[in-house]
C-alpha cells in the first residue's frame, strides 16, 4: 500500500525542480553503466524503486542495469530499501559514504540498523537479534563505531543497566533522557524540589491580598494564576535552565497538589452555576485551569502550618513498638522510656 | 485484651475506684452475665459486687434485662462500652457548660457528673449547704437549670434509660414480629429492622423534648399559653423531683458545630467562620439530631438579617476591585460572598437545597466530616511518614488503583525511594496490593500488582490506635500519681492543706513536677479525644 501511496508523491517532488543531473557530483572510478544508474537515482533524493530506474535508463539492458546496482550496492554507493514488497535504491549521501567507507560489511550493517533507530538509540541485544550476528562481532564492531565517533553509547532512563546506541551526532530524544526532570539518567529531585517551591511562592503571591492577614480575595476573583503564567514566571525568572514546556509545567502543579500544597480551580466565568460543571467536563481540553494556595499560613514548601495532629504529639504516634504495648507487658506505658522522655522535656 | 475495651476499664477504675473496676473487667471481657455470674468470675461478695452494679446503673454506664428462663425471671447485666467512653468527655463537659451558661451551669453539670442523676430539689439543697448567700444563688441555680433542660443538655432521666439499646431493639422488633400473623418474610424483616431503627431514633429524639414540655404544662396549669408562647425563651420550670442526666449527644453535637465553625475559619478566614456560626444557629442546626447529613435550610437573607454590624466595616473581603462603584457592600452582599466562598471551598461548608428555592443553602455536614477526616489524616501521615510518602498516600487515594510506574510518575519520586515508601505505607496497613494475573498460571511474573489505599479501613484503625493512646496515657497518669502516693498523701492533710509551709521545698519541687507531667497527659489525652469525635461521633 504504502508503496503506490508514495509513488505519485516522488514524482511531484521530482518535476519540483528536484537535484538536476548538473549538481550530482559521480564518484570516480565507476563504469559508464555505473555512472548511469547513479545520476538516475540521485535524481530522487528518497529514493526510487529498481523498476523504475530499469525503465528510465532505456538505452541500457536490464540486466546491465541490475548488475549496475548491485556493484554500486557493493561499493556502497547505493542503499536499499524495501517499501511494501518493492525494493528501492536511494543514493547514498556524500558524507555519509565517506564516514562508512572505510569499515567492513559487519560494521556497516550495524551502523545502518543504528541509524535507522534514530534518536530513541537501540539496544545491543536487539542489535544481535536484528543483524543476526554474533555477540562477539556486535562488540568488536561497536568499538570500532565508537572510535571512530560514528556512534555514542547513551543510557535509557528506563532501563538502566541497558546499553543503547544511537548516532553520534544525535541528542537523546526524551523518551531516553526521561525529560526535563531527568540530570544524568537521574531523576533530579533538587532541581524537581526548588522549582516546585518556586511556583508554589508565585502562586501563594497571587492567592491572597497583600497587608491583612485577614483579608481575602471575593469568590469571583479571577486572577489565580494558570500554568502558562507560571510558566511565563519560572521563564522570565531564569529559575530554570532548562527549557520547561507547559506540561512539564502541569506536571509540577499536579504535584504541589498531590501535596495538599495548591487547589486547582475552574476559572471564574461570570456567575456560573452547578449545571455549568458537567458542559465543562465535556471540553475540559479547552479550559485552562487556575491554581490557588490552598492554607495562608504556609508560606513556602517546606514550612509547617504549625499545628501538630494530637496523635503525633504524644509518644504513642511515633512509636517503633506501639504494637507490642500492652497495660502490663515488658513494654508498657508505666515504665515507658518515650513517656520519660517526653515528659521530662 | 483488645483496646476499647481496656481504655474503657481505665477509664471506670479512675473514675469510681478499683472495685467496681473489678465488676466492669468481667462484664467487659465475659459479656453479659448474672449476679451470681459477675460473683463467681470477680471472687468478691455479693453485696459488693450489688454495690457496684447500683453505682454503674446509676451513672447509666451499665444496663439490666430481665428474661424468663424456664419458671425463674433472671436478671442480665451488661456494661455499655460507648457511654463509659463518652466519659472522657467530662472535662470539656463542665468547661463548656461553663462557658455558655456561665459558672452555675457548670456546677450544675459537675455534681450531675459526680451523682450520675440529679433532681432539682437535690441542687436546691445542695446549694444551701454550699453557697454563702442561698437564697440568691438558688434562683440563679433554677434559672440555669431550666436553661440546660430546655436546651437539652440535661435530659430526664426515664425507665428506658438503664435497658441497654440492644434490647430496646429486641423488643420492638418482637412487638413488630407478633403483630404479623404468619413468621414475616426476610424483606418483612428488613423492613421492620429499619422501622424499629426510625422507631428508637424518634422516641430519643422526641421523648427528650416533649418530656419537658409535659412537666412544663403540668407544673404551671394555669399559665399553659404563656409558656407555650415562650417556649424557646428559658422561663421553663423543671419539676423538683425529676431525675436529670446529661446529654452527652446534645454536647458533642455543639462539639461538632464548633469544630465545623473553627474549620471554617481556618480554611477561609475569620468572617466566613462567623458567617457560618449565623447560618448554623439561624437554621436550628443547634438543636436537630446529630446524625443528620445536613442542616436546614437558610438564605443569604436569613443570615444577613443577624449580621453584626461591625462585619458591614470589616469584612473581611478584598474591596480594592471594587472601588470603582465607590458604595459600601450591604449585608446581603456579604453573607452572599460568603456563602459563595463556604460553597466552592475544598472542603464544601454548604451547598444548595435540593427541594427549596435558588437562594437556600444547608450546611454539607457529611461533606465537611470527611474533609475533616481527611485533613487529620493526611496530617498525620505527613508527621509520621514525611512529605513524599504523604504524597504517595494522597495519590493513591485520589486516583484508586495504580501501578508502582504510574505512582512514581506521578509523585516524581526516583523509582527505588517509591518502592520503599509503598513498602512502607504496606507494612503500616495503609496501603494494601491487588494482583492482577495476566494468564492462568497466576506467575508473579506475569501479574500486575496494584496498590491502593482503603481510607475506611485506615480511619478504623486509626480509632483503634486513638483509643489505645489514650489508654495509654491514662495509664501514665495513674502511674505518676502512684509514684507520688505518699507525697499526695500528705497533702490531703488537714494541717498541710491548711499551711502549705508544712512541706518542704523539695516536695514543693516534687509537687510542682508531677502537676506538669499530668497536665501535658490530660491535655493530650483531651486532644486525643477530640480526634475520636472526629472519627467517630460527628
Amino acid at each position: 500500500m504504502s508503496a503506490i501511496k508514495t509513488e505519485p508523491d516522488m514524482d511531484i517532488r521530482m518535476s519540483n525542480g528536484l537535484a538536476s543531473s548538473s549538481n550530482i557530483v559521480v564518484p570516480a572510478g565507476l563504469s559508464e553503466t555505473e555512472k548511469q544508474v547513479y545520476i538516475t537515482a540521485a535524481e530522487y533524493p528518497a529514493g526510487v524503486s529498481v523498476g523504475d530506474v530499469t525503465i528510465k535508463i532505456g538505452s541500457i539492458p536490464a540486466k546491465d542495469v541490475m548488475d549496475g546496482i548491485n556493484s554500486l550496492s557493493k561499493k556502497s554507493l547505493l542503499e536499499f530499501q524495501m517499501m511494501g514488497d518493492t525494493p528501492y535504491v536511494r543514493v547514498v549521501q556524500m558524507k555519509d559514504y565517506a564516514k562508512t567507507s572505510g569499515l567492513d560489511s559487519e560494521s556497516k550493517l550495524i551502523y545502518s540498523h543504528i541509524k535507522e533507530a534514530g534518536n530513541e538509540g537501540i539496544w545491543t541485544k536487539d542489535l544481535k537479534k536484528h543483524t543476526n550476528l554474533h555477540l562477539n562481532v556486535v562488540n568488536r564492531c561497536l568499538k570500532v563505531l565508537e572510535q571512530k565517533q560514528l556512534v555514542k553509547a547513551v543510557k535509557h532512563v528506563k532501563w538502566p543497566t541497558r546499553r543503547f546506541y544511537m548516532l553520534y551526532e544525535l541528542t537523546p530524544s526524551s523518551e531516553v533522557t526521561g525529560g526535563a526532570w531527568y540530570t544524568d539518567q537521574e531523576l533530579d529531585t533538587d532541581f524537581i524540589d526548588t522549582l516546585a517551591s518556586a511556583c508554589y511562592k508565585y502562586i501563594y503571591s497571587r492567592s491572597f491580598p497583600r497587608g491583612d492577614r485577614n483579608v481575602i480575595f471575593k469568590a469571583d476573583y479571577g486572577h489565580y494564576p494558570s500554568a502558562a503564567e507560571v510558566k511565563r514566571f519560572i521563564h522570565e525568572k531564569r529559575i530554570s535552565s532548562v527549557e520547561l514546556s507547559t506540561t512539564d509545567i502541569i506536571c509540577l502543579l499536579d504535584l504541589l497538589i498531590h501535596d495538599d500544597m495548591i487547589e486547582k480551580k475552574m476559572p471564574f466565568a461570570g456567575f456560573m452555576d452547578d449545571e455549568g460543571d458537567s458542559d465543562m467536563e465535556n471540553d475540559s481540553g479547552g479550559v485552562e485551569w487556575v491554581y490557588k494556595a490552598i492554607n495562608r499560613n504556609v508560606t513556602s514548601t517546606t514550612a509547617s502550618d504549625g499545628g501538630i495532629d494530637a496523635l503525633s504529639e504524644v509518644p504513642c504516634g511515633k512509636c517503633p513498638v506501639f504494637k507490642f504495648c500492652t497495660a502490663d507487658g515488658p513494654i508498657s506505658p508505666s515504665n515507658c522510656e518515650y513517656f520519660n522522655k517526653w515528659l521530662n522535656f | 485484651m483488645s483496646t476499647q475495651p481496656r481504655l474503657c476499664r481505665e477509664i471506670v477504675l479512675e473514675h469510681f475506684g478499683p472495685i467496681v473496676e473489678q465488676v466492669a473487667q468481667v462484664l467487659l471481657t465475659k459479656g453479659r452475665l448474672t449476679l451470681s455470674g459477675i460473683v463467681q468470675f470477680t471472687q468478691m461478695p455479693v453485696r459488693t459486687v450489688r454495690e457496684a452494679l447500683v453505682v454503674m446503673i446509676q451513672h447509666n454506664i451499665c444496663f439490666y434485662a430481665e428474661a424468663r428462663e424456664g419458671l425463674r425471671q433472671v436478671c442480665f447485666y451488661s456494661i455499655g462500652q460507648d457511654e463509659i467512653l463518652l466519659r472522657l468527655r467530662i472535662g470539656r463537659i463542665i468547661y463548656w457548660a461553663g462557658e455558655w451558661f456561665g459558672k452555675e451551669a457548670s456546677t450544675i453539670t459537675h455534681l450531675m457528673l459526680l451523682n450520675g442523676r440529679l433532681t432539682l430539689k437535690d441542687l436546691k439543697q445542695w446549694v444551701t449547704d454550699n453557697e454563702s448567700s442561698p437564697q440568691q444563688k438558688i434562683v440563679v441555680y433554677e434559672q440555669k437549670f431550666s436553661q440546660l433542660a430546655s436546651k437539652r443538655f440535661i435530659t430526664a432521666v426515664m425507665p428506658e434509660d438503664s435497658k441497654a439499646r440492644i434490647d430496646r431493639q429486641l423488643e420492638a422488633e418482637a412487638r413488630a414480629v407478633n403483630e404479623i400473623l404468619l413468621g414475616p418474610s426476610t424483606r418483612e424483616k428488613a423492613e421492620i429492622e429499619v422501622k424499629v431503627q426510625q422507631q428508637l431514633e424518634d422516641e430519643d429524639q422526641s421523648r427528650q423534648m416533649i418530656g419537658m414540655k409535659r412537666k412544663v404544662t403540668e407544673n404551671m396549669d394555669d399559665d399553659v399559653s404563656a409558656s407555650k408562647r415562650f417556649a424557646f425563651t428559658v422561663e421553663m420550670d423543671v419539676e423538683d423531683d425529676v431525675f436529670f442526666r446529661i446529654n452527652y449527644k446534645q454536647f458533642t453535637k455543639y462539639f461538632r458545630n464548633e469544630a465545623v465553625i473553627d474549620q471554617a475559619t481556618d480554611v477561609i478566614n475569620r468572617g466566613a467562620g462567623q458567617v457560618l456560626r449565623l447560618f448554623l444557629e439561624q437554621s436550628d442546626s443547634f438543636t436537630g439530631g446529630i446524625g443528620k447529613e445536613e442542616s436546614q435550610p437558610t438564605s443569604a437573607l436569613h443570615v444577613a438579617s443577624v449580621l453584626p454590624h461591625d462585619m458591614l466595616t470589616d469584612s473581611g473581603l478584598d474591596s480594592r476591585e471594587d472601588s470603582v462603584h465607590n458604595d459600601r457592600p450591604t449585608a446581603a452582599d456579604i453573607v452572599t460572598e460568603y456563602f459563595e466562598l463556604l460553597r466552592q471551598s475544598p472542603a464544601r461548608f454548604i451547598k444548595r437545597a435540593d427541594n427549596k428555592g435558588h437562594n437556600f443553602f444547608v450546611v454539607d455536614f457529611k461533606n465537611i466530616r470527611l474533609y475533616m477526616m481527611r485533613k487529620l489524616f493526611d496530617k498525620l501521615l505527613k508527621s509520621r511518614f514525611g512529605n513524599s510518602t504523604c504524597r504517595i498516600a494522597r495519590i493513591l487515594i485520589e486516583k484508586g488503583k495504580l501501578e508502582e510506574k504510574q505512582v512514581q510518575k506521578m509523585a516524581m519520586l526516583p523509582a527505588k525511594d517509591t518502592r520503599e515508601k509503598l513498602a512502607l505505607l504496606c507494612t503500616h496497613g495503609i496501603c494494601d496490593i491487588q494482583e492482577v494475573p495476566k494468564s492462568a498460571d497466576r506467575a508473579p511474573s506475569r501479574t500486575i500488582f496494584l496498590w491502593f489505599v482503603s481510607l475506611d479501613k485506615c480511619y478504623q484503625e486509626l480509632l483503634i490506635d486513638l483509643y489505645r493512646s489514650i489508654a495509654n496515657v491514662r495509664q501514665r497518669i495513674r502511674v505518676e500519681l502512684a509514684t507520688r502516693q505518699r507525697l499526695l498523701e500528705k497533702m490531703e492533710r488537714k494541717d498541710v492543706s491548711e499551711n502549705q509551709d508544712l512541706l518542704s521545698a523539695g516536695d514543693k519541687k516534687a509537687i510542682e513536677e508531677l502537676n506538669k507531667k499530668v497536665e501535658r497527659l490530660e491535655v493530650s489525652a483531651g486532644r486525643l479525644d477530640e480526634m475520636v469525635m472526629v472519627y467517630r461521633d460527628f
